[in-house]
């Protein structure tokens, strides 16, 4: 029984010890601050939504009292939403001095939210960066071979935005390389370099803009070659089943005059090359293969 | 009071357990007082385990004195009762993934000395092999995951031979456009490698889509 009593207060420790780390961690506030003010911004569209409807009837009396403890609310949200904002660009600049420069604090802290983890994000390859936040669609594409995206919350970033639309994959590409450089730069303590580094950047997304345009053949889905399901008029039906008469009567004189040669042991090599290319058209040689 | 199985009793309405810490309210049920014993009320829309004991569950896994390994422990309502019922010389190792739930666990288990806190994924048996060496006595699930039924199998590795397991099955979290019978018969074929299937129970009026499973180990 001593074992065991020993035993528990030892795992009572360890989990006691995992808990402190998660809930110790400074970042942690950075994506709580991220997630409220994600459900500020659609709060704040349905409040004024309702306060604008509700002004036009002009309200009275009574009505007019609960109309202005609206209108105060969303004053008061607004101020909420932009103390948030300032609290995350603070923490942001001194948790990641080089990555908030880079992406931006508010897209910083996304990526970081999504992420999950301080130590998450530093060690993810810049190939995970430039997908985070497009989990769904990336998903998709393993589940579902559906077109693979090019971009998550990157997307929203001040560079990316002027782009056209064919050059964004490649933008983002570059930007998230960027990214995690930096990322690695903060978390074992590198100096300090960002600015630069985002003129660079600059530079490089002025040269893709620059590039000419390729033209590209739009890429269908697998599903769309396949032939269409539809009626069909007499005249196509008449049509078809003349062609397929006049295979069939192709297929059988030609099957007289092959009958004739196979005498031979080795049938593959007698037969002409021209002749093994017109039965290639149809459907019907693997049986005429099988026959001899 | 009449004795249904061993630890847990029945008035003509609810069912209670014998409370191990005396005086103390865990989430805040009923306790009652008869015959100089305290009895804690347990509410089978808040336990699965107790909703398949009012559907007439053939047996109960857990006894007194047994070690027991819970998988989805969450904050421990149920775990509170099944430590009533194995009492002091038993254990319950709890296995869950959220960090929030597992800090009220860990205040539950600094009360009651036979539960054993462990922060982990059930997927990755290697986390807490090595808290496992002697094997198991019963064994119970409850997570809502896509591959419910392959997690339950991979936990077999630390059941006793001979020894009963059960496994509550939320159909909702394996496929939404299928119907609750048609996944019950794939999951089947899943658990029949390990286990040979006792009793299959729907627990309907206390929880939807939900089947709870009795096996036994090959």
């Amino acid at each position: 029984m001593n074992q065991r009593e020993f035993l528990r207060k030892q795992m009572l420790k360890k989990t006691r010890e995992q808990i402190e780390e998660k809930f110790a961690g400074k970042e942690i506030h950075i994506i709580k601050a991220i997630n409220l003010l994600t459900d500020l911004e659609s709060i704040n569209n349905l409040m004024t939504e309702n306060l604008n409807e509700w002004k036009l009837r002009q309200p009275t009396g009574e009505a007019e009292k609960e109309f202005l403890n609206l209108e105060k609310n969303v004053k008061n949200i607004n101020e909420q939403k932009e103390k948030l904002i300032e609290f995350i660009e603070k923490e942001m600049s001194t948790e990641f001095p080089n990555f908030s420069t880079i992406a931006t604090p508010i897209i910083g802290a996304k990526l970081l939210a999504s992420a999950g983890s301080k130590k998450k994000l530093c060690f993810a390859p810049a190939s995970t960066i430039q997908v985070l936040g497009a989990e769904k669609a990336l998903f998709n594409h393993i589940k579902h071979k559906t077109r693979c995206p090019k971009h998550g919350h990157i997307f929203n970033h001040p560079l990316l935005q002027r782009l056209p639309k064919q050059k964004r994959g490649k933008a983002a590409r570059v930007i998230a390389g960027k990214l995690s450089i930096a990322l690695k730069q903060d978390y074992f303590g590198g100096e300090n370099n960002s600015k630069m580094v985002f003129k660079e950047l600059e530079k490089i997304i002025e040269k893709i803009s620059n590039e000419p345009e390729k033209i590209k053949k739009p890429n269908q889905p697998s599903q769309k070659n396949k032939p269409e399901h539809r009626t069909f008029t007499p005249e196509e039906r008449r049509a078809f089943f003349e062609k397929q008469n006049k295979e069939k009567t192709f297929y059988k004189n030609n099957k007289t005059t092959n009958q004739t040669t196979p005498q031979n042991s080795n049938n593959k090599k007698t037969t002409n090359k021209k002749d093994f290319k017109k039965f290639n058209k149809f459907k019907k040689f693997k049986k005429f293969k099988k026959r001899n | 009071m009449k004795k249904l199985f061993e630890g847990i009793y029945s008035d003509s309405k609810s069912i209670y357990t014998k409370n191990l810490n005396k005086g103390k309210k865990v989430y805040g049920e009923k306790i009652i007082n008869k015959n100089n014993e305290e009895y804690r009320e347990w509410n089978p829309y808040r336990s699965k385990y107790c909703a398949g004991i009012k559907n007439g569950l053939k047996k109960n896994i857990f006894f007194e004195g047994c070690t027991a390994l819970y998988l989805g422990s969450a904050e421990g309502t149920t775990v509170s009762h099944i430590s009533d019922i194995v009492e002091k010389n038993g254990a319950i190792f709890c296995v869950d993934l959220s960090e929030i739930a597992m800090h009220k666990l860990t205040k539950l288990a600094e009360e009651r000395e036979n539960i054993y806190p462990i922060l982990s994924d059930a997927q990755r048996i290697e986390n807490y092999k090595e808290f496992l060496e002697e094997k198991v006595d019963a064994l119970f699930q409850d997570i809502s995951q896509r591959n419910q039924a392959e997690i339950f199998c991979k936990n077999a590795a630390f059941l006793k031979k001979g020894s009963y397991g059960c496994l509550s099955l939320k159909t909702k979290s394996i496929s939404q456009s299928k119907t609750k019978q048609d996944i019950l018969i794939e999951e089947k074929k899943i658990l029949e490698k390990e286990f040979m299937i006792e009793q299959i129970l729907s627990i309907e009026p206390y929880e939807k889509e939900h089947y709870l499973i009795l096996v036994k180990k090959k």
